[in-house]
Parts: structure tokens; C-alpha cells; sequence
């Protein structure tokens, strides 16, 4: 990979005769102004020059008269960092179309879907652009993001959609021939892989067509969990959108918190100003979570390829993280930890002194995992060689975490673009070069180790001092870009404020995302009983991706619920089911 | 207090019933038939055995994974609700074969529980040759198992009916020959005449030790093959009952429950029971094969001899219904062991195993057997 010095980033654009927008937070991000015609041109000499090619996610921005839209790149700066250059470009509302990067950059496939999706603008050649999170019978000039459409179209669209007879008929020819045609021409039949299977945590629907027992295509579908919280962000302020941020997610609820305060941050000019002991505190909570991702998710990737004894012995293991975590927090899932300019609870000398200890047990009990499943032979020959990803491939695909570590791409948010009190601390990356499920493992087991010393190291360390500075309630007018290295993989997000107490536009890219279009890649070619390991490979969460929250549809009401409500409302759906059973 | 009460009054009430046969037999022999086919060692304690072993294998499988486990009549409750469940055919299935199939799986593995010597050398059904007629009804199951995969119409189904299939292919040679081994010491096919015969792992180091007529050292060295083709066995025997490492025929987290997918209430039920008999019958057959079946043979004629004043028969019963529960136990252990340290093998793989490795091993042992059948 070539470095960019960070005084050549600004000749980088005036040698590509663009005019730099603003340099927030430099050198970490860049806003460049492109004309919508010379996009791709640039993106190609980018790539050839430069060597950039991980595109993190695509924003759409509602302007007045236009439609902005910010493709931010992932630039190698020297000493190991990684700088965001946002390509900014224009276009006009009457006419929203822009040519489409897929050709340069594969890994742009779904995030064009979900701006089309979302802001109804019309990607040119781009291979297969539909809607992918709402439903395919919504009317087909409704794109919920749009600033002219209020909530209540939204509601009626989704009501209707339902009603929408000839898309329905559509889809319903549409599922007959994926069934049948299928068997006939291409392969011998297709396996449906969700929105419910055993494989899988959370709703996602794979549509596999098999020839024998190997995976000839594979078509995708998402949004089950979709329930528009970037719309539920701009009708909130500021400081309720810290919990409805922490609940994108339930294994990564605290990146995302941490993700979006460091964005609003970014956007208030406030980053310098954190104490210190609010940073290592936002360290020890990211580790923490780290360590109980990582724990469940190979003890699931155990459980799918049969080896339950393994699954039953990391979820025990992992309670002893979620104790700490909720001695900490007093919570298992949302831990609400974090506050825009520092953090909400200290953690006091008397809980350090029992965590440590409790950590160093955990250690223990991890190096045990690691030795069980480096050395069980039946479970090795499921893992090794399988869905191999080789590093161009990864790169084309803008494959992030752990998934991109395994193939040998070097490169990890907490180093390379500091946050919290990463940079003050010592760690080593893990890296693999064989690309395959095994590598994942190992990768992931390494990193749980990483991660607990890395929690002891700050929680020995823990500097004295404030937890948090006020912020006044309304939010200059700006915007801000903050990356986090969640457990899977690089969080991006993205604040936009118009100066008010609310945010103007809030744009979420979980890492699950970004990590799908080299997973699609992958299933193809495998073995049918080698599916639910591939999938489970990059850590799927569909939550995220989706990103959820309860609305009540007919009230216009967000509820506040709590858990009497959300038994009522349990028993009131069963009695309701069971009347409809009996009927 | 109460439920100890409970516990032994049940127990009692058990053991009435199981050897009610023996005293009906004297003052009314035409009975005996009915009763050996119907309670014991007939229908009704194969079931309670296959439920036995079926909360044995749970239970050991639990503790071993750091889990509490069922509680002991749990299987029966498991029964019962699937009893009470809804039974439903759904729309696009091959009718006649999915409503029949589960109900001949049954039927199946009770006429395979009746080889099954359980309280004397002989099972209820004994004849020259039924070792191979009992391989024959385990491939005529493992047919079964792949017509209801079809039937089913399910892209899961069938993908669990041909593995299903294509397993039974890969592990029906190498346990034919696992008890081929037995039977050439034995000089018969028939499974009652290897159980007399005395060549297994517990008889004869028994016998060296004890001396019998015909019997020197030497004949220790037949351990060797015949441990080889005990393991072989056992693990064919976890292939038969789809458990891991051997179940992608099964596999619920790939293809969800595979052939069985379809199935609900009672014809989830026969299915279930259908395997669960399979385990306590192959539990048998295997202790039959390698361990001597029911009894302790080489110590009976010791005991009558020395220490036995008093009704023979009964304790004749008692000795070999404990040591073939003890047996079949140790049988159990096994595969459950198998199943709680190991990881599922995708199809190839297991075809891999048996093909490459248990074949040429059980071949090998096979040999090493007639070997020292002419040395010695």
C-alpha cells in the first residue's frame, strides 16, 4: 500500500484539479468537491496512483436544490494511519442520477442499493439496482429518507404495500419461478436459507440454487429488521438519540454509542477536550464488549458445524464478562455509558480490584477454547480450506475487521485511526494470510486475548481525573465523520447538524454490511453443509445492518416500553393469535 | 420423602410386571408366548429401555458439557407431548408414503429389538443366519429413511434422504465386517451361537484366567482385531443413529432436522421412538457381538457349582438382565462420548472415513482374525 504524506493530501486534490471543501478534524477527514461527471474518472486514478480502494459507505445529504452525496475513501497516511478523503459530489433534485462506481469499486454493490432504496436516486449500470431494506411492494416513488416525505406517507406506503395487488402478484410470479424455473435451467434446485433457519440468529434470506451439494448462485434479501432508525434519528435530539444509537445493536450496542458521541463530537470541536479518564473508561467498555462478541460468536460458529460441547463451554465462560459488564453498568445488553464530551459513571478502584482478577480467570479459560479447538481434528477439516477469501479479493470487496484481517489486509481502526485512549495503550493486530473460516477463528480467538489485556492494561492504569464536560444542547452547524473498530469490523457513522438541538441527517454503516458482498462471493462454489459456517464467518448482524426500533404504527407514537409493557404485550399477541387459531 | 416412595413403589410395580412371565409361565404355559412378546423381554421393556437409554445418553451428555440434564422420566413426558401434539400432513407431500413410513420405521426396529438377546442367549426371534437378517433390516430402514426424505417434497428433506443414503452406503460394509469377525471365531452366523460360543472382550480373558477346556494365553492375542472391530462397530453404530460426528443426514443447524422435517405429533413421535429403540437395539446386539451379551458366561458354571443353593432360574434372570444392562450401558457411553467430543463431518467426509479408514482397518482385523484362527 502506498502512504499519502498529509501535506500531499492536499495536492492529491489540487493535482486532480478539485477544490478542497474543508479539512475537519485533519487529518482524518478531507471534504473534496467533484463534479458528478468526472466521479468516476477520479475514482480510477485514485485507485491506480494512490492505491485506494476500501470505499466505507455512501451518504446521501438532502439539500434545497440538491442531492449530496459523500463517498468517503479510506487513505494510507504515514506511521500506520488511515485518513477519510470524502469525494462530495452534487447533484440536482429534478434529476437525481449519477453513474454507478460498482465496475471500479465491487464492493459499492449494496450501498448504491441502499441509497436507491432510500433517497430514490438512479445509479447508471449498476447491475441489479432494487429496493433491498423496505418492501418490494411500496409505492415506487417512496424513498423514506427523502426530506419531503413526512412519516405519515411512510406509514400509509407500508400499510398499502400489503395491499399493493400487482406487485404482490409480481412477487408471487417472482418466487414460483425462483423455484421452478431454476431446477430446470440453471441448477438442480434452490434452498432457502431464512428469513428463519436454525443457521442463523437473526432474519436474513439467502436464496441458494445448489447443483448437487455444491452452490452454483446466491440471491440476497435483507431488511426484515428494518425499521428506518436514521429517519427516527433526525425527530430527536441530540441526547435521546444516544439511546436509540446504543440500540441499532445488541452485541455492539456500546460501538455504537461510542460512534455516534465521537461523531457528534466531532461536529461540536470538542474531541481535544475529553478528560482522560472518560477515554479510558470508552476503552475498557469497547475491549469488554470485544471480549464477549468474539466469545459468542465461535462459540455459535462451534454450535453450527455440531460441536455443541464447545458452544456450552463458551457461553459459560462468556457470563463472566457479562458479570463485570453489568457490575460496571448494571446492564448485560445497553450499557448507556457514554455521553457526548465523556462518559455517564466512573468505575471505582473497588470494582477494579474485583474485575482484574476476574479478567485474568477469563484468560485462562480462553487459552483452554483456544487449545480445544486448535487440536479437535473433526472440527479442523470443517474449517480448514473452506470459502477462501484471498486479499484482492477482500480489497475489491472492502471486507472490514476480522474478516478482512484474515486475509491478510493490515488494517484496524484502533491503530489506525485512534479513539478513546487507543493510542496511549500497547497492542499487537493479528493477522492471517490463508483467508479461509479457519483463519477467522483464529483470528478471533487471538483477539479475545489481545482484548482482555488490553482491558487490564487501562483498568491498571486508569488516570484520575473528570468524567465528563458540559455541552451546550444545540449543536453548532457542521458535520462529523467517526469511525470505530466494533467487534466486527469498522463502524462508520455520520452526523450532519443544522444547528438546532436535532440532528439534520444521521447515517449508519454497520460493519455487516460492508463484510456481505464478499460473503456472497464466498458462498459460491461451497458445499451446502459448509453454508452456515461460511455465513457465520463474518460475524453476521442483522440488527445492525437493518438497524430497528419500535414504532407504533397506528398511534404515531414512539414507545417508551417497559418490561411490564412488553409482557402485556406478549400475552395480548398470543391471545390474539390463539383466538385467531380457534376461529 | 414422598417422591422416594413414589420412586421405589414404581420401581416395584416395574420389576412385578418384568418378571410376571416367569411365574405365569409355570401354572399357565400357553400365556408365555403372548407375555414374552408383549412385556417382557417383548414391546413393553423395550420401550422402557430404549427411554432409558435415550435419558442415559442426555444426561451424560448434559453433566459432560457442564449442564444439569433431563430429569429421569423426562423421556416419557417428551413422549407424551409429542402424543398430544397436532398431526399434520401438509399440502404437497407424497401421501401415502409420508403418513405409513414413520409407523414402518417403528415396526421396523421392534422386529430388530426381538434379535436382540436380552435375558438368555437367544433373542425372542433366533435362527441360523439372523445376523444378516438383521443387517438387511437396517438397510431396509436406512431405504426408508431416504423414501420419507422424498416424500416430504422438501428441498431439505431430500438433501437429508440422500445423505441419509449415501451414509448407509459408506457404513454398512464396514460393520458387516466388524461382525463377521465375532461370528468366523464362533463358526456361525447365528447371533445366539456367538453368544455361547465365548469368543468376545469379556469371555475370554474370563476364561484364560479361569482355565476352561480349550482355552490357553494365546487366544489373548484375539483382543487385538477384535477391539479394532468393536470400535468400528460403535462407531457405525453412532452413523445408524444420525449422532454427531456421523449426522449430516440430520444436520439441524444446515438443513434443519433433514428428513425428519415434515414430521410432527405422532408421526414425529413413531419416528423418534423409531430411534430410540434403534439405539437400545444396537446397544444389545453390539454387547451380544463383543461383550458376551447377556450374563457372564465363564463365571456361571463357578457359581452353581460353589456357591448356589436355591431357585436357579430367577437368579439365572437377575445375573443377565444386570450384566446386559450393565453392557449395553458401556455401549451407550460410548457413542454419547463420541457424539459430546466430536464435530459434525459433512458428507463427504464421513464417506471419506468409512471408505478410506474403517474399511481397510476392519479388513486388516478380519485378517489378522484368520490368522490366528490357523496359528493357533
Amino acid at each position: 500500500m502506498k502512504n499519502i504524506k498529509p501535506e500531499t493530501l492536499v495536492e492529491v486534490a489540487t493535482s486532480l484539479n478539485l477544490t478542497i471543501r474543508e479539512l475537519r478534524n485533519y487529518p482524518s477527514d478531507c471534504y473534496v468537491n467533484v463534479q458528478a461527471e468526472r466521479l468516476i474518472e477520479i475514482i480510477k486514478i485514485l485507485k491506480k496512483k494512490y492505491d485506494v480502494s476500501h470505499l466505507s459507505t455512501i451518504v446521501v445529504q438532502d439539500i434545497d436544490e440538491d442531492y449530496k452525496l459523500l463517498y468517503p475513501f479510506s487513505v494510507h497516511l504515514p506511521e500506520e494511519k488511515i485518513g477519510n478523503f470524502i469525494l462530495d459530489v452534487k447533484i440536482s433534485k429534478c434529476d437525481p442520477k449519477i453513474n454507478s462506481i460498482v465496475p471500479e469499486i465491487p464492493g459499492a454493490f449494496l450501498y448504491e442499493q441502499e441509497v436507491f432504496d432510500m433517497m430514490g436516486i438512479h445509479f447508471e449500470n449498476h447491475p441489479n439496482l432494487k429496493r433491498i431494506l423496505t418492501p418490494d411492494t411500496l409505492p415506487k416513488d417512496l424513498f423514506p429518507l427523502r426530506k419531503n416525505i413526512s412519516s405519515k406517507e411512510i406509514r400509509d406506503g407500508l400499510k398499502n404495500a400489503r395491499k399493493n395487488k400487482e406487485a404482490e402478484e409480481k412477487l408471487k410470479e417472482y418466487i414460483r419461478s425462483e423455484q421452478f424455473e431454476y431446477i430446470s435451467e440453471k441448477s438442480d434446485y434452490a434452498i432457502s436459507v431464512g428469513p428463519q433457519h436454525p443457521a442463523l440468529e437473526e432474519p436474513i434470506r439467502f436464496i441458494f440454487h445448489v447443483e448437487g451439494e455444491t452452490v452454483k448462485n446466491v440471491e440476497l434479501r435483507l431488511g426484515f429488521n428494518h425499521r428506518g432508525i436514521e429517519k427516527a434519528f433526525e425527530s430527536r435530539t441530540w441526547l435521546q438519540n444516544l439511546y436509540l444509537a446504543e440500540r441499532i445493536c445488541g452485541i455492539c450496542s456500546d460501538s455504537h454509542q461510542l460512534c455516534y458521541v465521537q461523531a457528534v463530537e466531532k461536529c461540536n470541536e470538542i474531541s481535544d477536550e475529553i478528560p482522560e479518564r472518560a477515554l479510558y473508561i470508552r476503552t475498557i467498555l469497547a475491549e469488554l464488549e470485544r471480549i464477549h462478541s468474539h466469545l459468542l460468536w465461535y462459540g455459535v460458529l462451534a454450535h453450527n458445524a455440531g460441536f455443541d460441547t464447545m458452544f456450552q463451554y463458551t457461553w459459560r465462560d462468556r457470563e463472566i464478562v457479562m458479570d463485570i459488564l453489568e457490575r460496571i453498568s448494571g446492564n448485560r445488553v445497553n450499557y448507556a455509558m457514554h455521553t457526548i464530551g465523556g462518559v455517564r459513571r466512573d468505575i471505582s478502584p473497588e470494582q477494579v480490584l474485583k474485575i482484574i482478577p476476574k479478567l485474568k480467570e477469563l484468560r485462562k479459560r480462553v487459552i483452554d477454547h483456544q487449545k480445544m479447538m486448535m487440536n479437535e481434528k473433526s472440527f479442523i477439516i470443517r474449517q480448514e480450506g473452506i470459502a477462501i477469501l484471498t486479499k484482492a479479493e477482500a480489497l475489491r470487496f472492502c471486507a472490514v475487521g476480522p474478516n478482512a484481517r484474515s486475509s491478510g489486509i493490515d488494517v484496524d481502526i484502533r491503530r489506525n485511526d485512534p479513539y478513546a485512549a487507543y493510542n496511549q495503550l500497547s497492542f499487537d493486530i493479528p493477522i492471517r494470510t490463508e483467508g479461509d473460516i479457519f483463519s477467522g477463528l483464529i483470528i478471533r480467538l487471538e483477539e479475545t486475548l489481545t482484548a482482555i489485556d488490553l482491558a487490564v492494561e487501562a483498568l491498571e492504569t486508569l488516570p484520575q481525573g473528570k468524567l465528563n464536560i458540559k455541552v451546550p444542547r444545540k449543536i453548532p452547524q457542521g458535520e462529523g465523520m467517526s469511525r470505530v473498530e466494533a467487534p466486527r469490523g469498522e463502524d462508520i457513522h455520520y452526523v450532519q447538524s443544522n444547528g438546532t438541538n436535532k440532528p439534520e441527517r444521521f447515517k449508519v454503516r454497520a460493519p455487516t454490511l460492508a463484510n456481505i458482498p464478499s460473503l456472497l462471493h464466498r458462498l459460491i462454489g461451497v458445499q451446502v453443509a459448509d453454508i452456515p459456517p461460511v455465513i457465520r464467518v463474518i460475524d453476521p448482524c442483522i440488527g445492525c445492518m437493518d438497524r430497528v426500533t419500535f414504532i407504533d404504527l397506528k398511534k404515531e407514537l414512539r414507545l417508551n416500553m417497559s418490561g411490564a409493557h412488553l409482557i402485556s404485550r406478549a400475552n395480548r399477541a398470543y391471545r390474539l393469535g390463539t383466538k385467531i387459531l380457534n376461529l | 420423602m414422598k417422591n422416594e416412595y413414589r420412586f421405589i413403589g414404581c420401581t416395584l410395580i416395574y420389576t412385578v410386571i418384568i418378571f410376571s412371565p416367569f411365574y405365569i409361565w409355570k401354572r399357565f404355559p400357553v400365556m408365555i408366548d403372548l407375555l414374552k412378546y408383549f412385556v417382557f423381554p417383548g414391546i413393553f421393556f423395550i420401550f422402557s429401555g430404549a427411554l432409558f437409554y435415550s435419558w442415559v445418553d442426555r444426561k451424560i451428555y448434559a453433566q459432560m458439557q457442564n449442564r444439569v440434564g433431563p430429569r429421569f422420566l423426562q423421556p416419557i413426558f417428551d413422549v407424551l407431548k409429542l402424543l398430544a401434539k397436532e398431526d399434520i400432513t401438509p399440502i404437497g407431500v407424497e401421501t401415502p408414503e409420508f403418513n405409513i413410513i414413520p409407523a414402518m420405521q417403528l415396526i421396523l426396529t421392534l422386529l430388530l429389538a426381538f434379535f436382540t438377546p436380552i435375558y438368555m442367549a437367544e433373542g425372542l426371534i433366533s435362527f441360523e443366519g439372523d445376523l444378516f437378517f438383521l443387517l438387511f433390516l437396517l438397510a431396509v430402514l436406512a431405504g426408508s429413511i431416504f423414501l420419507l426424505g422424498w416424500s416430504t417434497n422438501n428441498p431439505y428433506g431430500l438433501i437429508g434422504g440422500s445423505r441419509a443414503a449415501i451414509a448407509e452406503l459408506s457404513l454398512e460394509i464396514p460393520l458387516t465386517i466388524a461382525f463377521i469377525g465375532p461370528a468366523i471365531l464362533a463358526g456361525s452366523l447365528r447371533l445366539s451361537n456367538i453368544v455361547q460360543s465365548g469368543f468376545n472382550l469379556i469371555d475370554i480373558p474370563l476364561n484364560v484366567i479361569l482355565g476352561t477346556e480349550g482355552f490357553t494365553s494365546a487366544h489373548l492375542l484375539y483382543i487385538i482385531p477384535l477391539s479394532i472391530l468393536f470400535y468400528i462397530a460403535v462407531l457405525s453404530a453412532n452413523a445408524v443413529l444420525e449422532k454427531v460426528p456421523f449426522d449430516p443426514a440430520h444436520a439441524e443447524t444446515e438443513i434443519v432436522g433433514g428428513w425428519t422435517i415434515e414430521l410432527t405429533g405422532k408421526k414425529l413421535l413413531f419416528s423418534h421412538l423409531a430411534n430410540l429403540v434403534l439405539e437400545f437395539t444396537l446397544a444389545g446386539i453390539i454387547a451380544a457381538v463383543f461383550l458376551g451379551g447377556p450374563g457372564l458366561r465363564p463365571l456361571e458354571s463357578l457359581l452353581i457349582d460353589r456357591f448356589w443353593i436355591g431357585p436357579w432360574d430367577l437368579f439365572y434372570y437377575v445375573i443377565n438382565i444386570t450384566t446386559f444392562l450393565l453392557k449395553t450401558t458401556v455401549i451407550v457411553f460410548l457413542i454419547t462420548t463420541n457424539r459430546t467430543v466430536l464435530s459434525r463431518l459433512r458428507i463427504d467426509q464421513l464417506v471419506q472415513y468409512f471408505w478410506r479408514y474403517y474399511l481397510p482397518m476392519s479388513f486388516l482385523a478380519l485378517l489378522m482374525i484368520i490368522y490366528l484362527i490357523g496359528v493357533l
